[in-house]
């Protein structure tokens, strides 16, 4: 079985391919004939190369991976540091379980009307909006992975009078790493549909605030061209996150 | 690590421990409302005064009436599609090569993205939002689904054909119920980007809805009803998320834990 993987592979990449082709060809034929609805591939490229020329475009992918940032780490610091917490507090962790589970159910997008005009619409209140986005699946999976600490290890760390400082650096934090990773992983992918809400809704900046200009011009083929760079740019998000993850996989203990 | 005598203590430590952080969350928000933020921001006290006048008005009710109506019509269409498209790239791996790109360059990508494309195919009239929610819906249930199909497990895969089950035999006796919790999982999932994307279609093309309720609302210097609207979103979806758990240990009472 293994000794056809390689080509089984290639084959993969041939199909598609083929498939990307066949879907290039359709997109051409739709686009010359329908030119105000669609627009062919090589307009929208060209769109997106007059952006680029006169700057809007990486000024606009500088604003929005800014804001990806500060809203992911601030995610990442408060939600590792919090699922930690939990993990060592039984008595937080049983008193705020349904209020993590509530606050995760509110469409943080239905939020944006209000977050708007409490904290206005300046860098603060955007990355708050990432940052509510991003931060869930990073508590509940690093409050997980923590939790799952096996026993034996707690009680051999206990029985030989480790101290809490110890006990969280050589027990604690590297058990939990991975599950962190995990949650974020999850937490990227969710920080990227933070960003462009809060592009949307607070106000028009990045990469979100070309596509509305785009989109209220009827300008189809910037739409289409920046609708595909969003797609482009998420699924290398999500394989920035893989990669994370992947990497810090091994150090999850094996599990009975 | 409780030894059991301990245990209705602990219980009850818990159940004073929620209630201390209830009461913390509210007073908070409360006071941070009255003394530094602008006084027309909702307030647990005016959230609650708003509650049952909001939920009985007209205006709620037909807002409630479109969003629901779209978010479900979308949901059936694309969680049917979505499962039947990845029932068949489970098992048909050309197809699943062929539409591999599309299905993990738009899964990956944030629907909202897709909502001015949408407005411009399709105006801004309420087949966008179908649109956008059936695609939101699509994605999920045909990942989630096509990764269940493909790994059916080699045991039954092996007793089956040692059965020599029959094609039909095989999707229905085999491939169906072991990818069933995968359906399950990939509906659950999209019910919460369902609606999602219906507000969000709402917010950006004006169409009458929740979205549109909450926008009008928050506009207006009516905060708090507008955040009753948010509340009863995040309502709609925890009773999703617990009917969709509900039916999978119903359905499956050995499976309990889907990964995604």
């Amino acid at each position: 079985m293994h000794a056809s993987r390689p080509g089984k592979r290639l084959l993969a990449a041939v199909v598609s391919a083929v498939g990307l082709l066949f879907g290039l060809g359709v997109w051409q034929i739709v686009g010359q004939r329908d030119p105000v609805l669609f627009a062919t591939p090589g307009r929208s490229a060209e769109a997106l190369l007059v952006l680029t020329e006169e700057g809007s475009l990486p000024s606009a992918l500088l604003a929005s991976g800014t804001l990806l940032v500060i809203g992911l780490i601030l995610a990442i610091v408060a939600g590792v540091g919090f699922g930690l917490l939990l993990s060592r507090a039984k008595l937080l962790r049983t008193s705020t379980d349904w209020l993590i589970f509530a606050a995760q159910s509110v469409p943080i997008v239905a939020l944006a009307p209000i977050i708007l005009s409490a904290f206005g619409f300046g860098l603060p209140a955007k990355s708050l909006v990432v940052f509510l986005t991003a931060v869930f699946p990073i508590v509940v999976n690093t409050a997980e992975g923590a939790h799952r600490v096996p026993t034996t290890l707690l009680e051999v760390a206990r029985t030989y009078r480790s101290s809490e400082w110890h006990l969280w650096k050589d027990l604690l934090l590297p058990h939990t790493v991975p599950y962190a990773m995990t949650g974020i992983r999850q937490g990227i992918a969710m920080a990227f549909v933070g960003t462009l809400a809060a592009e949307f809704f607070l106000n028009a900046s990045g990469v979100g605030g070309l596509l509305l200009a785009a989109s209220t011009n009827f300008d189809s083929a910037t739409v289409l061209g920046l609708t595909l760079l969003v797609s482009v740019l998420a699924v290398g998000l999500m394989s920035l996150g893989r990669a994370v993850e992947r990497y810090f996989a091994r150090w999850r203990a094996v599990e009975e | 690590m409780v030894s059991a005598p301990t245990r209705r203590p602990r219980n009850l430590a818990g159940w004073v421990g929620k209630l201390i952080v209830a009461a913390l969350v509210v007073a908070v928000w409360e006071a941070s409302v009255r003394l530094w933020l602008p006084d027309y921001l909702p307030t647990p006290s005016g959230v609650v005064r708003a509650a049952w006048p909001t939920l009985i008005s007209a205006d709620f009710g037909k807002a409630f009436g479109d969003t629901i109506s779209g978010v479900a019509a979308g949901l059936l269409i694309g969680c049917l599609a979505g499962t039947a498209l990845g029932l068949a790239t489970g098992r048909l791996p050309w197809l699943r090569y062929l539409t591999s790109p599309y299905l993990s360059g738009l899964y990956a990508m944030p629907m909202l993205a897709i909502v001015p494309m949408a407005t411009i195919w399709l105006g801004y009239s309420s087949q966008t939002r179908l649109a956008v929610i059936a695609l939101s819906a699509f994605l999920p249930c045909a990942v989630s689904t096509g990764d269940g199909a493909r790994n059916v497990p080699s045991q039954l895969r092996e007793t089956a054909k040692v059965l020599r089950l029959s094609r039909v035999r095989f999707v229905l006796d085999v491939l169906l119920p072991s990818t069933l919790p995968f359906v399950v999982a990939g509906v659950q999932v999209a019910v919460g980007r369902a609606l999602v994307g219906a507000v969000a279609v709402e917010f950006l093309a004006s169409l009458p809805g929740l979205g549109t309720f909450i926008l009008t609302n928050a506009r207006s210097f009516e905060q708090n009803t507008a955040f009753v609207a948010v509340f009863v979103l995040a309502v709609l979806g925890i009773a999703a998320r617990a009917g969709t758990e509900t039916a999978l240990h119903r359905l499956m009472p050995w499976h309990l834990h889907v990964n995604r």
